[in-house]
């Protein structure tokens, strides 16, 4: 996701300057910043451009990708999503005071886990503050990506009456925005995506480069716009 | 459709090499990043991912991948570009399939040639730069006259933008209006295009108006629009270059911005700063204020007054040549009407597309700093029409009385060109208002839809299928001598087109693909053939090489039935083919010559050894041949 991003802004030798990442991960019982080579900036987030300069790269052999390696592996213990949630939000907010004409913040939560720190079905209420954060370009947005050896069938931007593969996937699938008509548009005349009426940004173990795409079309012109994962 | 991230990675694996492929004769050695020789550099859009390269020959050329649906109309596109030369225009070509991932999955590729040079916005910093923002007026003007002699040409750029406009470096002794390139043509119409075109592409929010659909084509109104957009940034920064650095963020826009709503609102901030210099638009630029002011004014650009208000001026005035420094305290005054009460419609000068210009500029070291025209080149007179005078001294009082004299002489005639052309291209293009969702269907825009001849399947197979017989795709041995056939020579006939043989022909290593067939078909409906009629073996649907092919053709089997027919399970398409060609007098074509119906139906036969025509594809094109005699000709 990291490495579409970045080819997506590099424009000859230069890697337009548009987007901001923050990257933090939660284990245990902390939130942190994820990014460790990449220090992030006082708002708490780090420039595109920097993380262009990554060396480090996996070889993804099944789809012949190379991915730049900028977050770690660091699972351990328990997944405060409460508590992440929180400090993103801050992020988010302060974001959004900042920079009232950029593309609005979109938060990405990936996750195996289900929260060690609340209740999964207080997810929605917790996020709830996310989504009253706007700029003049739309009201953030929050993904969650939920990452599973399950075998279930993937989902992608579900709509209210589809499938989801259990309990907790129905919890994540309320804490996320519904798409916005104008992406949803995008997806479906773009990239020929399935995408129903009212639905979700949500995914269960779906490929996370379609996220990108509409993503990377949703900001297309507007200056300067940020994204938090 | 693969990322971009996949395309680069597909390239680092490939070493940056592209071998010959398909129809494509040439290999290609991608230019690598300047700050890391193992990864292309590039660049991207939301659509495409663009690469520079050296061709085997050694060519530089520009390659560009697919991200999203490579549009339906391209082939149109690029045919127009090579049938009609302009030195703004790129060449290109289509390559299908270059790449292909992992998963399968294909990727087209465009060939450009390369540009030396720099985007719009990146000239005028380096200009500004140098504080040398004399150059803007004639900039301006270049892309005035080219957008103008593009659109007379019957070409109309979508998606005219900062980035999508380039200034190539210059070439000694050349106009500096030859230096405007415009570049990525997803968003373009071409004269004469019959079906609509699939690309949703909208052009930049900063470009356009907010009325802009993705559900119709391009109009005439959205080129001159974004064209204005254009126009007015550049005079006015060249008035007040801190209208650029108030308003101008780098990679993103001119001075205009749909975010601050001032492509939408006249009292945004950059307006509030336009008002205040409107006074010192130079001769007749101050209309080009005027029309873009009135255009944000209006809900929908398409059936307002906008076209009228456009010709008014930018489309049709005379050349507004350069002032060396701009004169802040002794500015122009906005002047006189120059055609005071009189009909204003000078005509245009009637523009023919020049000859084809050398293919690419000189290639230069890229660091190379962008030299800018003295100002002895840039008093060259430019290549203005044979009944305008260039007007080379603009604050001489003749200015006005030039264009009052050449007004006048024009005004004899009574209908100005641009209308003809606007009017022309609402005819011949969009006969009906165009939005895609009423006017797909049959998939014929523009003309009457070809009469359609209806196979009776059934009854036909009871008179065919007397002696069924293993199909021979391939080509037999006896060849009769062939002679071209010019797609003009088929208007008005009937057509019945083996489908299989003509998927097959066009397919790669018995995999087929629908986009080549419906490229023919395309052809054949600007060609004006009275019918056509489409007949396929019953496999054909477990041919195709992916499963959107497949769904879209049993889409049109299913949606079309009057000009797509599977035949039935066990039948033969071709006994089917020669009987619907027999009893309608129509043209066959296929590359197969069917003798082993000469016997078994041989009226069917004879028939068709007067009426049948072969077809290959190359380089995305369709070529048509006679085989046994050419009478139909005639």
């Amino acid at each position: 996701m990291i490495g579409e991003l970045v080819e997506r802004c590099r424009k000859g030798d230069e890697i337009s300057p548009r987007v901001r990442l923050g990257f933090y991960g939660y284990a245990g019982s902390e939130v942190n910043w994820a990014a460790g080579k990449f220090p992030a900036d006082a708002d708490g987030l780090v420039s595109l451009a920097d993380l262009a300069e990554c060396d480090e790269e996996v070889v993804d052999d099944e789809n012949e990708i190379m991915i730049p390696w900028v977050v770690g592996e660091n699972a351990h213990g328990g997944t405060p999503m409460k508590t992440a949630f929180e400090q993103v939000i801050s992020i988010a907010e302060n974001f959004a005071q900042n920079h009232p004409d950029s593309f609005p913040p979109v938060i990405v939560n990936i996750t195996d886990g289900v929260p060690t720190d609340c209740n999964e079905n207080d997810l929605a209420t917790i996020v709830s503050p996310i989504m009253n954060i706007a700029t003049t370009d739309g009201a953030a947005l929050v993904f969650n990506v939920h990452i599973s050896p399950d075998e279930s069938t993937p989902v992608f931007l579900p709509s209210p009456n589809d499938a989801l593969p259990d309990e907790y996937a129905k919890c994540l699938y309320a804490a996320s925005s519904i798409l916005p008509e104008s992406l949803a548009t995008i997806g479906r005349q773009q990239h020929s995506m399935t995408i129903g009426e009212d639905a979700r940004c949500f995914a269960f173990n779906a490929d996370s480069a379609r996220l990108v795409k509409l993503l990377s079309l949703a900001s297309s012109g507007g200056g300067g716009e940020d994204r938090q994962a | 459709m693969p990322s971009a991230i996949q395309i680069i990675s597909k390239l680092r694996l490939m070493k940056l090499k592209i071998p010959s492929i398909g129809m494509n004769p040439h290999n290609y050695v991608v230019t690598p990043s300047g700050s890391n020789l193992k990864r292309p550099k590039s660049w991207a859009g939301n659509f495409a991912v663009v690469v520079p390269s050296v061709r085997g020959d050694g060519e530089q050329k520009a390659l560009r991948f697919f991200l999203a649906k490579t549009p339906s109309h391209i082939t149109q596109v690029t045919s127009f570009i090579n049938n009609n030369p302009h030195v703004s225009l790129v060449n290109c070509k289509m390559f299908r399939n270059t790449l292909t991932m992992k998963n399968g999955e294909t990727v087209d590729m465009m060939e450009m040639d390369f540009i030396d040079g720099n985007t719009l916005d990146d000239f005028v910093i380096d200009l500004l730069s140098k504080g040398d923002t004399s150059v803007l007026v004639d900039l301006a003007e270049s892309i005035r006259y080219t957008v103008n002699e593009l659109v007379a040409a019957g070409f109309y750029h979508g998606d005219l933008s900062h980035s999508n406009i380039m200034v190539a470096d210059p070439i000694p002794g050349s106009s500096f209006q030859s230096r405007i390139r415009l570049i990525d043509y997803d968003a373009v119409l071409v004269k004469g295009v019959q079906a609509p075109p699939n690309t949703k592409e909208v052009g930049h929010p900063n470009y356009q108006h907010p009325s802009r659909k993705t559900s119709r084509f391009t109009l005439v109104e959205d080129v001159y629009f974004s064209a204005l957009v254009v126009y007015v940034s550049l005079i006015a920064t060249s008035i007040n270059p801190k209208l650029w650095e108030s308003y101008h963020s780098k990679g993103d826009n001119l001075i205009f911005q749909n975010q601050r709503d001032d492509l939408r609102d006249i009292t945004s901030p950059v307006w509030i700063d336009l008002e205040k210099i409107q006074s010192k638009f130079p001769g007749e630029t101050g209309k080009a204020l005027d029309c873009l002011k009135k255009a944000i004014k209006y809900p929908t650009l398409e059936g307002s007054n906008f076209l009228s208000e456009i010709e008014e001026w930018f489309s049709l005035g005379s050349r507004i040549e350069p002032s060396p420094t701009p004169d802040p305290l002794n500015p122009l005054p906005p002047g006189p009407d120059p055609y005071p009460g009189q009909e204003p419609s000078p005509q245009p000068r009637p523009r023919k597309p020049k000859p084809k210009p050398t293919p690419s500029p000189k290639p230069t070291p890229k660091n190379s700093p962008t030299p800018s025209p003295s100002p002895q080149q840039r008093k060259k007179p430019q290549p203005l029409g044979p009944d305008i005078k260039p007007i080379l001294n603009r604050s001489s009082k003749n200015v006005h009385e030039i264009a009052l004299e050449e007004a006048q002489e024009r005004s004899r005639k009574t209908k100005s060109e641009l209308s003809r052309v606007i009017q022309k291209w609402k005819e011949t293009v969009l006969p009906s208002k165009v939005d895609i969702s009423v006017s797909t269907d049959g998939g014929v825009i523009g003309g009457q839809k070809p009469e359609v001849i209806r196979p009776k399947i059934k009854e036909l197979i009871t008179k065919a299928d007397t002696k069924p017989k293993k199909r021979k795709v391939s080509k037999k041995t006896k060849k009769p001598p062939t002679a071209p056939v010019p797609f003009s020579k088929l208007k008005d006939k009937k057509i019945v087109i083996d489908g299989t043989n003509i998927l097959h022909e066009a397919g790669q290593k018995n995999k087929f693909y629908l986009q080549p067939l419906l490229e023919l078909v395309e052809q054949l409906e600007s060609a004006k053939v009275e019918s056509i009629n489409i007949v396929f073996d019953a496999s054909t649907p477990h041919k195709f090489s992916n499963e959107e092919d497949k769904e879209k053709f049993n889409e049109l089997v299913s949606n079309q039935k009057e000009r797509y027919s599977l035949s039935p399970k066990a039948t033969e398409a071709d006994a089917i083919i020669l009987n619907i060609a027999y009893q309608n007098n129509a043209l066959i074509i296929s590359n197969d010559f069917y003798q082993d119906y000469e016997e078994s139906l041989p009226k069917e036969y004879q028939w068709f050894s007067k009426s049948h025509i072969t077809s290959s594809q190359a380089m995305d094109i369709w070529t048509l041949n006679t085989t046994f005699n050419n009478e139909f000709l005639e």
